[in-house]
């Protein structure tokens, strides 16, 4: 606070006043311009005393009657230094400041609905260090809920006005219509997070849209009151980060958030990204930033409406229509590419979600279902599977229902003696076998997972499991529970025709089964993050005798997100095969880092527990999964003969990066029917924050044929094919560059990886845009590379040897005595696949 | 404070409106135009309470609306420094408070809020209050206020008021 003297002025020096009346006191709030006292000369004039500035009177330091002249002070005033303000206007003082006083202070605005109120630096520390007090006294941590995707799906296309669970509004009475879908689960979600976090609303929509939406999730508004931070707040337009410092002026170490993209929080480390949710088919985040788009698989996911509409409006809503709408949508669903960015787990949820099930005690029991993966409560599990094997009989083949009844019969007491004793030790062959036949029979109708290898890999699977895994057990439970749910979900898919046909005429509204249940998922590492903090705040509590309170001693949740994140997979030990291209190094992989970063070691080669090394265990650790996205690989085979090794599809390891836990391994198998479905290639919301972002392939580095200087001859000749144009100059350079490439990379590049071939090649093409840049260049280094190796022979020779030089390499390279990649065995199994495949293609034509 | 005077305004008239009810329309554009509209200089509009005069209709050339020009009274509200006012409260967090006074906003901030009320951000809604809660403002709750300055916009009034003079806060 400042204490400014009010002086007392005049134009005649000379001239003494006396004070007649004074207008203020100690403590008076005064305004600049306000009155002080009233003085009179000696010849009568009287004089008003105005304030120059503004604040509160700390002293009063003249008097009735006594004597004064210019120069004197009159009061002593503590100037207000405006801590809040309005637009341009001081919050206490009332005072219009003007451009040059506001530039001065330096403020932020701390209201996520009033941007235009802005305090000043330190007041909002002193506030944010109230927050923050506040909420550790609670218990409670700061949650940052995206909405667009993330909780809701909102579209505004044309959508069938009778689906359930959608809310359709307008912004503006002639704006127009939006639609919009919540998560499932997305109540319960907000209200059970309500209790570990102080949730604030964080979106790229709208004010407007933000408000309507959050009085959709929270009518009375108890979850989020006002903390709506819309698009018409956001300081940077493209990223939502900028806005962070000022709503916490004391850091962001309590803040956690959920989106489902971590760009636009310029991959920040405490964001939780979320499988992004897509409910309407053909629109992806109607509020994403100018430019950040994301084109992902808008148009395979979630439901397309138009056919769906056409179908159900066709008042009839006959069971065959629906059914066979859905049969198409099944179709594309899965007719969508490898590389497509779905994992298993969608490409399940894709079946599922298309379904018309207006079965109403069959959502009661997923109901239930949820309630049991929380509580492992064994009531439901029987009852669930005594529903299966009820819709089972007679639909499915016998020996299916045999078993499925058996293990319904066995009921909850044999199952919990299965598990408990699975957690304990694994060894006794009865109770593997047991297990075996309720993860089978869950499994029978389970049709894309299913296959005769299931019961041996099952037996695998379940000797391995170690003692120590009481986790394990928790997600073992689910996984089965999960499994009985798709099961469910499939017979849906049957029973589901018949019943909608009468559900509808009851209250007309269309159901749509929608049975993504991320949130579940997103709620335990949620509930995980909050306890692992609040673990490391008593800690750290207990540390030092005062309450923590500081910024700089409390732990701070950017590293704690990732260290959880660390956890999901520690004992895990990766081997990948057919996953990583050839060309690319396993450390520059996308599924390495992705599998490193939630903790899991990858090693290159299998590390395979033999009977007699017991005792090495401490340097390299056994191998406990395969990762293999083709059947025939060296690796598959090795880790086949080895029983304490799992194999897996990659979906599996995106799978577990999605729900952050040790998804159970053998709705994952490696099989026939599954290495169709493999995607080698992490879906987009599966990012690892540790990853560097990939940026342009810098020129200057490694400078291609493109951008050298050449022959200034100019033709045009030279843009279409430079390879013609070198100059012995040009070729030299090519020779040095070679060489340091070499040197730079020589040592850690061993060849088998360096050399690609077809097979691989293809694999590059796959590629997102962002992954094939390290390749790309590698490539360009390859092709100098050859050019060097030949560079003895004519020019002209040489040219056509660059244009197919491709081809030309791994026989080359054979031919050198490199020997053929010795890594991966599939790739030649698929050429002479390839080669009968166009042999009989040939013989068709020449018939 | 409120004022009852005599305002101009014209009305611009598009030629489907030309007919018996011409008359009537423009009165009714004139309420429609002018009732809830804030100037700086004279305040919230809040009601026409007469119209003392419609002037001849000008045509306007080349475009066929036709311009009236309108006298007449209404009620307008002007806030003023110091002056004491009774608002509702609508929003409040732990930078302050902000009310309505009829059609504009005002701010209180925390600093103008008696120091024996506390912001206290578990409570749902929010509210300020005082220690032995005797006394309570939360959202819909009638205060007293003080203003201690506005802002004075083109089309909009903006207020700042206080708490800390005798007999203001709660009033109900």
């Amino acid at each position: 606070m400042l204490a400014i003297k009010e002086l007392f002025t005049s134009s005649d020096t000379g001239q003494k006043y006396k004070v007649i009346n004074l207008f203020a006191k100690k403590g008076t709030n005064i305004l600049k311009k306000k009155k002080l006292c009233e003085v009179e000369a000696e010849n009568g004039d009287r004089l008003v005393v105005k304030a120059q500035n503004s604040g509160v009177v700390s002293r009063v330091l003249v008097q009735q009657d006594d004597i004064v002249q210019d120069g004197s002070e009159i009061m002593e005033i503590t100037a207000c230094t405006h801590p809040a303000l309005m637009g341009s206007i001081c919050c206490d003082c009332g005072m219009v400041l003007d451009d040059k006083d506001i530039s001065k202070t330096e403020s932020v605005s701390m209201l996520h609905s009033v941007p235009d109120l802005k305090i000043a630096k330190a007041e909002a520390e002193k506030l944010g260090q109230k927050d923050i007090t506040n909420l550790l006294s609670l218990q409670k941590l700061v949650l940052l809920v995206d909405l667009d995707q993330t909780l809701i799906h909102t579209t505004n296309d044309n959508i069938p006005p009778e689906l359930k669970d959608v809310y359709h509004f307008q912004l503006h009475p002639a704006g127009p219509w939006y639609h919009t879908r919540l998560r499932p689960h997305t109540k319960e979600f907000l209200e059970k997070m309500s209790k570990l976090f102080e949730l604030h609303i964080c979106t790229f929509g709208v004010r407007e849209y933000a408000h309507y939406i959050a009085h959709f999730l929270d009518p009375e508004a108890k979850l989020f009151s006002q903390r709506i931070l819309s698009r018409n707040e956001c300081l940077d337009p493209m990223s939502k980060k900028a806005n962070l410092n000022s709503l916490f002026p004391c850091g962001d170490n309590l803040v956690c958030i959920i989106d489902d993209r971590t760009d636009v929080w310029n991959f920040s480390p405490n964001v939780v990204q979320v499988v992004p949710y897509h409910f309407f088919r053909h629109t992806g985040d109607i509020n994403a930033p100018q430019g950040l788009q994301k084109r992902e698989n808008d148009d395979r996911q979630g439901i397309d409406f138009k056919t769906f509409g056409k179908d159900s409006t066709k008042d009839t809503l006959s069971g065959d229509g629906a059914d066979a709408s859905d049969e198409e949508f099944d179709k594309r669903s899965y007719s969508s590419d490898s590389d497509s960015d779905k994992d298993s787990k969608k490409d399940r949820q894709d079946v599922d979600t298309g379904k018309v099930s207006d079965d109403s005690a069959v959502d009661v029991n997923t109901d239930d279902e949820r309630r049991d993966l929380k509580e492992d409560d064994g009531k439901d599990l029987k009852k669930v599977n005594e529903v299966n094997s009820e819709k089972l009989s007679g639909e499915e083949d016998e020996k299916a229902s045999k078993k499925e009844y058996k293990s319904s019969k066995d009921k909850q007491p044999d199952r919990d003696k299965d598990e408990e004793k699975v957690k304990e030790n694994a060894g006794k062959d009865e109770d593997i076998q047991d297990v075996d036949e309720v993860a089978n029979s869950d499994r029978v109708h389970n049709k894309p997972l299913t296959n005769n290898n299931e019961k041996e890999s099952n037996v695998k699977v379940e000797e391995n499991l170690d003692g120590e895994k009481s986790k394990e057990k928790k997600t073992k439970a689910k996984n089965d529970v999960g499994s009985e749910k798709e099961t469910q979900n499939g017979e849906e898919k049957k029973t589901g025709a018949l019943q909608s046909n009468e559900e509808t005429k009851k209250d007309n509204l269309i159901e749509v089964n929608d049975d993504d249940d991320f949130l579940l998922y997103l709620e335990d590492i949620l509930v995980k993050i909050h306890q692992t903090f609040f673990q490391e705040y008593e800690k750290a509590g207990s540390h030092s005798s005062t309450m923590p309170a500081k910024g700089d001693s409390l732990p701070d949740l950017k590293s704690l997100v990732p260290k959880v994140r660390k956890d999901v997979l520690k004992r895990v030990n990766i081997v990948f095969s057919g996953v990583v291209p050839q060309q690319v190094k396993l450390r520059d992989s996308k599924a390495y880092q992705i599998a490193t970063c939630f903790g899991a070691s990858v090693s290159e080669r299998l590390v395979i527990k033999a009977k007699g090394d017991a005792d090495r265990n401490s340097k390299t650790p056994y191998t406990t999964h395969l990762v293999a996205a083709n059947l025939s690989t060296e690796k598959v085979h090795r880790a086949r003969r080895c029983k304490s090794i799992k194999i897996v599809t990659p979906n599996w390891l995106w799978s577990c990066v999605e729900r952050w836990e040790v998804v159970e391994e053998r709705l994952f198998p490696l099989t026939k029917e599954t290495e169709k479905d493999i995607q080698r290639h992490p879906p987009h919301h599966c990012y690892c924050p540790n990853s560097p972002i990939i940026h342009p392939p810098q020129v200057d580095e490694i400078p291609g044929p493109s951008s050298r200087m050449r022959t200034p001859s100019g033709t045009l000749l030279e843009g279409v094919n430079p390879l013609l144009f070198f100059s012995p100059d040009d070729k030299n350079s090519m020779t040095s560059e070679v060489d340091m490439l070499l040197s730079d990379e020589g040592g850690d590049n061993n060849d088998t990886s360096t050399y690609d071939n077809s097979e691989s090649e293809s694999d590059e093409d796959d590629d997102d845009d962002d992954d094939s840049e390290p390749s790309r260049k590698k490539h360009r280094g390859l092709d100098v590379k050859n050019i060097d190796n030949q560079s003895s022979s004519s020019s002209d020779r040489q040219s056509e040897d660059d244009d197919e030089d491709d081809d030309d390499l791994p026989s080359k390279v054979f031919r050198e005595g490199g020997g053929l990649p010795s890594d991966d065995s599939d790739e030649g199994v698929t050429d002479e696949d390839d080669l009968s495949r166009m042999g009989a293609d040939l013989e068709s034509l020449l018939n | 404070m409120f004022y009852h005077i005599s305002l101009e305004h014209e009305i611009l008239l598009h030629p489907r409106y030309f007919g018996p009810q011409l008359m009537d329309t423009v009165r009714q554009m004139l309420f429609t135009e002018v009732e809830g509209t804030c100037t700086g200089k004279y305040g919230f509009v809040i009601a026409v309470t007469t119209i003392d005069h419609i002037g001849a209709g000008m045509i306007q050339s080349g475009r066929g609306f036709v311009l009236y020009p309108i006298k007449y009274k209404a009620i307008v509200f002007r806030p003023f420094k110091g002056e004491v006012l009774d608002a509702v409260v609508t929003q409040i967090n732990k930078i302050g408070l902000f009310c309505e006074i009829g059609p504009m906003q005002c701010f209180i901030s925390r600093h103008s809020i008696p120091q024996d009320l506390e912001f206290d951000p578990n409570s749902n809604p929010h509210c300020y209050k005082s220690r032995d809660e005797e006394v309570v403002i939360q959202s819909d709750d009638e205060i007293r206020v003080k203003i201690v300055g506005t802002r004075v916009d083109a089309t909009d009034i903006f207020a700042i008021g206080t708490l800390m003079d005798d007999y203001l806060g709660l009033t109900s």
